[in-house]
């Protein structure tokens, strides 16, 4: 099965209802749409959706930047 | 009694010089037990009361109210934290006897043991940081954009190992607490790591302010560094890597789970500033003994 950027907002959105505006390009660092206690929490969900563990090394801000680059570089396969 | 000793301690009759784990010298009757409790000597205290008037200073330019807090907290707050979900290896619980006139039956007829079978379901837990009294005491209060306090607590963890004055079984802590909206907490942080930074070297300290992760995670894996990319935690780290103070943000977390609400209805945010004054005592005398 393979996920996309829309269940990755599914996931924010649940733990953060007053979000109004989360396309596949919003800032969510810049935003603190998702704050800095549930990054480690989304990469855990990111783990679950890609069936693996993350190295340190493809763990960087660019990467987790918008759902979008979190979808390339994590869920495309 | 040998010379050097008195010459150097003018201790009142102690003769033994007790070396702790981390090389402070507490010759007299200062001594830290290997199960992790002080006490501290003249000379500790003495440098106790520097310390302490030093970080009154750095912290008057905060306008912090002070508070003292209760000394226990109840089972029932801690978990409303999720305290033992997160520390349940440090919790040390407190209970009453069940039947104190048994014990004491027992006791007198030669048998002093007390098991954990004489005990009385736990009610308290002894405080292992010294602001969480302070968001029950707030528990259901609107507050302002931002009030700053000041508190002092005795702190105990239960540890794997101790060592001197750096790891104690019963410690003090001095804390400032920011409790109002997000950007005035996370401006008082801002200035916090000042406080620290300049606080260090006024007392001949070197120390680094760092991120910090999660003992629980991995140093260099993904985890820990996700938590140094997005740090809620700041330490500042002597050079014999102790952490002499933190400066911890904690979101709306503990305004949520106390009902402590902002004008405008939404939980309030705190972070707070804490001294383990123990370490301090360590680290300045490390740095005055030649």
């Amino acid at each position: 099965m393979s996920y996309s950027w829309e269940d990755l907002r599914t996931w924010v959105i649940e733990r953060n209802p007053e979000v109004a505006q989360l396309d596949a390009d919003t800032d969510i660092i810049e935003t603190r749409i998702v704050n800095s206690l549930q990054f480690v929490e989304l990469m855990l969900y990111v783990e679950e959706l890609c069936g693996r563990e993350l190295g340190a090394d493809e763990v960087n801000l660019e990467a987790f930047r918008t759902l979008r680059s979190i979808e390339k570089s994590f869920l495309v396969s | 009694m040998s010379t050097t000793q008195t010459a150097r301690t003018g201790s009142t009759g102690l003769d033994r010089a007790e070396i702790d784990g981390a090389g402070i010298d507490m010759a007299g009757i200062g001594r830290v037990r290997a199960d992790g409790l002080a006490v501290l000597g003249p000379a500790e205290i003495a440098l106790r009361k520097e310390i302490e008037a030093e970080f009154a200073e750095w912290i008057s330019g905060f306008g912090a109210v002070e508070v003292e807090l209760p000394r226990l907290i109840s089972i029932d707050d801690a978990a409303a934290i999720d305290y033992f979900h997160n520390f349940p290896q440090l919790g040390l619980t407190v209970s009453g006897l069940a039947e104190p006139d048994a014990v004491a039956r027992r006791a007198k007829a030669g048998d002093p043991e007390v098991t954990a079978a004489d005990l009385e379901a736990p009610r308290y837990v002894l405080p292992s940081a010294a602001c969480y009294g302070l968001y029950f005491a707030l528990r259901g209060i609107q507050v302002p954009e931002i009030t700053l306090y000041t508190l002092r607590g005795n702190c105990f963890r239960r540890e794997t190992h101790y060592t001197g004055l750096d790891r104690l079984l019963g410690f003090t802590m001095r804390e400032v607490v920011a409790v109002g909206g997000r950007d005035a907490v996370e401006e008082f942080l801002i200035s916090a790591h000042q406080v620290l930074r300049t606080g260090a070297r006024r007392l001949g300290i070197e120390a680094d302010l760092r991120p910090a992760t999660d003992p629980f995670f991995e140093p260099d894996g993904a985890r820990a560094k996700m938590q140094r990319l997005f740090p809620v935690k700041h330490e500042l780290v002597s050079d014999r890597g102790v952490a002499l103070a933190s400066a911890n943000f904690h979101r709306n977390f503990f305004g949520d789970r106390c009902g402590i609400r902002l004008s405008d209805g939404e939980s309030a945010y705190t972070g707070c500033l804490g001294f383990g004054i123990e370490r301090w005592i360590s680290e300045v005398h490390r740095r005055r003994t030649p």
